[in-house]
């Protein structure tokens, strides 16, 4: 399903870039840079689902078990996805807006676009599997399946070492 | 590609072991139709991997570790399977045919409970032991040490007893 959404997204992105025609650059590299993220997050999906798919299960079940909950784990590398925020609060920028209201601008839309991309930054900084036992971490993806099943993976993970241990 | 003669072969082996493939299906399954749908899936990923046997274990080895694999990433997939009344193991279920002995046979019922209630690692190494596997074959198939397959059967042995005793008192 996210794969779908991606893509349809990424077509949408690319229609109206194409029916901008460099029209308005602030639009155009914001919808660019929108569309580039998405394209790099179904990529990885569909890179994650191949590599599933092809997994070795004539391997023994521990490592074949760590190596797939290994893989579902990772899912949680594609954080990059948050880097694509600031450009929802610029692709309605224009020379005019910048230039007719400077003070609106400066004093407005900057500082969103400045506080978005902090948040971002930090997001995708703190939002890493070491953090996953973090309230805040817990709160934010609680009702998130795919984040519900890599924290399943990393605790099967666990187990796993627990049970090679002996 | 699989040859004609490849096929062939494979088809005759999946039949001569495909108690194996009831076993593990019985154990991660509760209701038929989910039965049903790994036992497919295990087929599909054996008959996948088939080209990579290179008999440098045991056929029944291999498809222990792919049946297993199978099954415990689609209990992990779904979550559905729970308590399972149904006899896994043939060789328990024979013995409960003979004794005829209603004490016996909830004896058995409970254990298939208590073996299904373990982690999903833990039923694998359980449904090996009740197979009389030698643990140098069950240490190949979980890719564990031999001393790590005594201590972990000792243990698990242990918690069932627990759950007896704690049952019947």
């Amino acid at each position: 399903m996210a794969v779908i959404l991606g893509i349809l997204w990424s077509l949408i992105l690319g229609m109206l870039i194409y029916g901008n025609q460099l029209q308005n650059m602030y639009f155009t590299v914001s919808a660019f840079m929108i569309m580039l993220i998405t394209i790099l997050a179904v990529a990885l999906y569909i890179k994650h689902i191949v590599l599933i798919k092809e997994l070795d299960y004539s391997q023994s079940i521990t490592e074949t078990q760590k190596k797939l909950s290994k893989l579902q784990a990772s899912t949680f590398n594609s954080r990059f996805i948050w880097l694509q925020t600031p450009f929802y609060t610029t692709w309605f920028w224009s020379t005019g807006m910048i230039v007719g209201n400077r003070i609106a601008f400066w004093l407005i839309a900057v500082p969103i676009t400045l506080l978005f991309t902090l948040l971002t930054i930090w997001l995708y900084r703190n939002l890493t599997p070491a953090n996953m036992h973090k309230k805040w971490v817990k709160a934010l993806i609680k009702n998130d399946p795919e984040h519900i099943s890599v924290m399943q993976a990393q605790n099967f993970l666990k187990e796993i070492e627990e049970f090679n241990k002996g | 590609m699989m040859n004609q003669n490849n096929k062939e072969e494979f088809l005759k082996l999946i039949a001569e072991h495909k108690l194996i493939i009831y076993k593990i299906c019985n154990s991660y399954c509760k209701n038929g139709s989910d039965r049903d749908d790994l036992a497919q899936e295990i087929i599909y990923q054996l008959w996948r991997s088939y080209s990579h046997f290179n008999g440098s274990v045991k056929f029944s080895t291999w498809m222990y570790r792919v049946a297993l694999n199978v099954a415990i990433t689609c209990y992990r997939k779904t979550q559905k399977s729970e308590t399972i009344i149904q006899p896994a193991v043939p060789g328990i279920e024979m013995e409960d045919k003979k004794e005829d002995n209603s004490i016996l046979e909830k004896n058995i019922d409970l254990l298939q409970l208590f073996i299904n209630e373990l982690k999903e690692l833990d039923k694998a190494l359980m449904i090996l032991y009740l197979e009389e596997k030698p643990y140098s074959e069950m240490a190949d198939i979980l890719g564990i040490t031999e001393t790590n397959v005594a201590t972990k059967i000792s243990r698990i042995k242990n918690k069932l007893k627990q759950k007896f005793s704690t049952r019947n008192h």
